[in-house]
């Protein structure tokens, strides 16, 4: 086999609970919650306006050799936590513009709070006054070609728009590339910010929560939109053990595939398809999952649905499944990214991120939710979820790299 | 160094553009040089240039019929319509096959038109929530992709990649590592590029007047079904082409004033293609380049492919740019789609090596190579 094993090395977070991998693991820690009233963008005449806002973010502190103000703030976002995955595997710069790394980042809307800019000018001024500067910065490529562009990487950058499971497509694809062979190093994740546009649409449908986003709660009231990025380290375990790397968690595998069914209601018997693909990829039995990160946005939908489809997988044996997203928001193509960062610290340090703001556990949903509190466990092996508009799932696999058996593969 | 890839095959091909829909109107525009260039008046909104390469008659429900078609959008009414050609190519047998086929589908931004109205709407309506809610889905970026896997129920690996003018053969590339992996066995790969007033006026704010005139900006789709080379394939199909190799990726610095040292950097992203697929430079038939954002990065695009090929001169280089208009995120795979129209005419050119070619301002160079008639 050509297969090479790939671990995760480094970690940089951009969120509304913290910047870097020490903050944010301290705020899923203590169940820290990023909600605040919206100001990135005009939310008059919106009755609800809470949302996971990032505060505070000065571009200036990670952007380097690139001018901040030529990117759109994903971009920023992007950028600052590939900053930050790097400082943290503690690897040098030189060598990675040397030898081959590689860049895959996902969202859901670019650099929407441009687009939202530019479609105002349109409405106020007309399409005659559209700065250049900033259509320049609106095509999507530009969340990982600017990560490209400020380490001098040679080994290719993507952006996959593949919605809310973006972040866990890019991971799998980073995952694939370095197992193979074709690149060294990946930094991969994903980035989002706030925009009007999405908060619309899903103010529109009746699923913004009024305040607190609930997922797994009986009353639960919908999404809380929220932004960020995530962005990992990867590298093949050989080059990991050769530099004496720390080394968070192994990618065991993903599974990939899509319900070809609605373009915005989620499929019970697609995303249990989805789990037993992940499974198989990873080569591991349903029994052996510790913990699985939900994709919980804290819709009546979206949490039953998801429910029913880890029932269906897990029959009686149901690991602890959690929400992050009670935490951060939905911080769209940035989710996965953010959550698969939050399952690699769970599993170094030994604990379950909690699902706040929980009151009552619906009947429907998964009995475990951690609720409200983090709590200690030896997790060996945990799951990502993430599913999105256009049917699009994808779940990763993460494992202890010292669990049983590993050592001996 | 990037090792090479598991050839794929070609087996199915569609393509929607200026020159019409479908690959005959392709091939016909393609060999009586005929540009796709007419009046936009037809389209919403007031428009920079009088103006541009756009598709004659695409009308969605016309082509589709109206059954799911109300909200459907350009991009992903042009999407579906061209995989439908692809899939009349390559039909899947039954319920197995499309498990185990899907999408990976490269553009820019999605349907810019899709995005800015909805978020214009929370403008001008008297309250900002008073948006169409069916029109939602329309604004993220992979719609089409999904609408695709609707269309033709396709449960496989369903992905949109985001490149620019790279965005074809990144989307080439992200389904062929799919396939080695055995995620999926046949995926419909390509990429799209709608007009409409938002590009048009992007284009007109950031391209140069004499670029525009030489180049106007142009809309297409082209997809193409790729699987394993070594795949057995049901009897009565065609094998179109092989693709032998694909990179993307930075190879020179944008801000290196030297222009031999940047075309010398740029040539060796297509050089290590050759050199990858074991194939030499006097055995190059067709070059289609991209020639697509500057007046200077053409002339570089020229000098690399030059270096490369040793000052040889294949038997045919052109850019379909010329005819097509600059599709943007379509480009690669209107190229792509030039050289299988190209060799479809040029039997002679049967079981030789082609190249797409594209340079980009921030130093990204892309090179696909490709095998015509795989059998």
């Amino acid at each position: 086999m050509e297969k090479q094993r790939v671990v995760i090395t480094g970690l940089g977070a951009v969120s509304g609970i913290g910047f870097g991998i020490k903050d944010f693991t301290d705020g899923l820690r203590r169940g820290a919650s990023a909600v605040s009233k919206i100001t990135a963008f005009d939310t008059t005449g919106f009755s609800s306006k809470n949302g996971g806002q990032v505060h505070g973010f000065e571009p200036r502190k990670w952007i380097k050799r690139q001018s901040p103000g030529s990117l759109g703030r994903s971009s920023q976002f992007s950028v600052a936590s590939a900053r930050m995955a790097i400082e943290d595997a503690d690897i040098d710069e030189g060598l990675l513009s040397s030898k081959l790394c590689g860049v895959s980042v996902g969202t859901t809307d670019g650099e929407s709070q441009v687009i939202d800019q530019l479609t105002e000018t349109w409405v106020k001024e007309g399409m005659s006054s559209l700065a250049p500067r900033l259509i320049r910065q609106v095509p999507a490529h530009n969340l990982s070609q600017s990560i490209a562009q400020e380490f001098r990487l040679k080994g290719g950058a993507i952006t996959i728009p593949t919605a809310c499971a973006a972040g866990n497509y890019a991971i799998g694809y980073a995952y694939d590339r370095i197992s193979v062979g074709e690149v060294d190093f990946m930094l991969c994740g994903g980035a989002d910010s706030l925009c009007r546009k999405t908060f619309a649409g899903f103010y529109r449908l009746g699923t913004i929560a009024p305040e607190v986003c609930q997922p797994f709660d009986r009353d639960r009231k919908g999404i809380l939109t929220g932004e960020g990025a995530g962005i990992l380290f990867l590298e093949s375990l050989e080059s990991a053990l050769a530099r004496g790397a720390r080394i968070y968690a192994e990618i065991l595998g993903y599974g990939i595939n899509c319900d070809a069914d609605h373009m915005v209601a989620p499929n019970r018997k697609s995303i249990a398809n989805c789990i037993r693909n992940a499974h198989r990829n990873a080569g591991i039995e349903s029994s052996e999952v510790d913990y699985i990160s939900a994709h919980g946005t804290g819709t009546m939908a979206n949490d039953v649905t998801e429910s029913g489809a880890i029932k269906e997988v897990f029959g009686a044996r149901l690991p602890p499944v959690s929400s992050i997203k009670s935490m951060l928001g939905h911080t769209m193509g940035a989710a996965s990214a953010l959550a698969s960062i939050a399952c690699a610290v769970a599993v170094k340090e030994g604990f379950i991120p909690p699902t706040i703001n929980h009151v009552t556990t619906d009947p429907e949903c998964v009995p475990d939710c951690v609720p409200n509190y983090a709590r200690p466990a030896d997790l060996r092996i945990v799951q990502n979820n993430a599913f999105a508009f256009g049917g699009n799932n994808c779940i990763t696999v993460y494992g202890k790299l010292d669990r049983k058996g590993a050592a001996n593969d | 160094m990037i090792r090479r890839m598991e050839n794929l095959a070609i087996t199915g091909w569609g393509v929607t553009s200026s020159l019409g829909i479908g690959v005959e109107a392709f091939g016909r525009g393609l060999s009586g040089n005929l540009p796709g260039l007419r009046d936009v008046s037809g389209f919403a909104g007031a428009h920079p240039m009088p103006q541009a390469c756009v598709i004659p008659d695409f009308d969605i429900n016309t082509i589709l019929g109206s059954k799911g078609t109300r909200t459907m959008d350009r991009t992903t009414g042009m999407a579906v319509a061209t995989a439908g050609m692809v899939l009349k190519h390559r039909p899947l047998e039954g319920e197995a096959e499309q498990t185990r086929a899907g999408f990976v589908l490269g553009t820019t931004t999605g349907s810019i038109k899709s995005i800015s109205d909805f978020t214009r709407e929370t403008w001008v309506q008297d309250r900002p929530y008073l948006v169409n809610p069916a029109l939602f889905p329309n604004t993220v970026m992979n719609c089409s992709a999904g609408q695709c896997a609707i269309w033709y129920k396709m449960k496989g690996v369903n992905a949109t990649i985001s490149g620019g003018l790279f965005s074809g053969l990144l989307a080439i590339q992200y389904a062929s590592l799919i396939i080695r992996r055995g995620y999926a066995d046949i995926l419909v790969t390509g990429s799209v590029e709608e007009y409409c007033e938002q590009s048009a006026w992007a284009y007109y704010h950031t391209v140069p007047a004499g670029l525009r005139s030489r180049h106007p900006l142009g809309e297409g789709c082209a997809m193409f079904s790729l699987e394993r080379a070594g795949a057995q394939l049901p009897p009565g199909r065609t094998r179109f082409a092989e693709i032998l190799g694909c990179r993307v990726g930075l190879h020179f610095d944008p801000t290196e004033k030297d222009f031999r040292k940047n075309a010398k950097d740029a040539s060796e992203c297509i050089g290590a293609v050759l050199a990858d697929a074991g194939v030499d430079p006097s055995e190059i038939f067709a070059v289609c380049r991209c020639q697509g954002e500057s007046r200077s990065l053409n002339r570089l695009e020229d000098a690399a492919v030059a270096l490369a090929l040793e000052g040889r001169a294949p038997a045919h280089d052109f850019s379909v740019t010329e005819l097509t208009g600059n599709t943007y995120s379509a480009s690669g795979s209107m190229q792509l789609a030039a050289l299988l129209a190209l060799h479809a005419r040029k039997r002679e050119g049967r079981g030789r090596p082609s190249l797409v070619t594209a340079v980009g301002h921030d130093g990204t160079v892309g090179c696909l190579l490709i095998k015509a008639g795989g059998e």
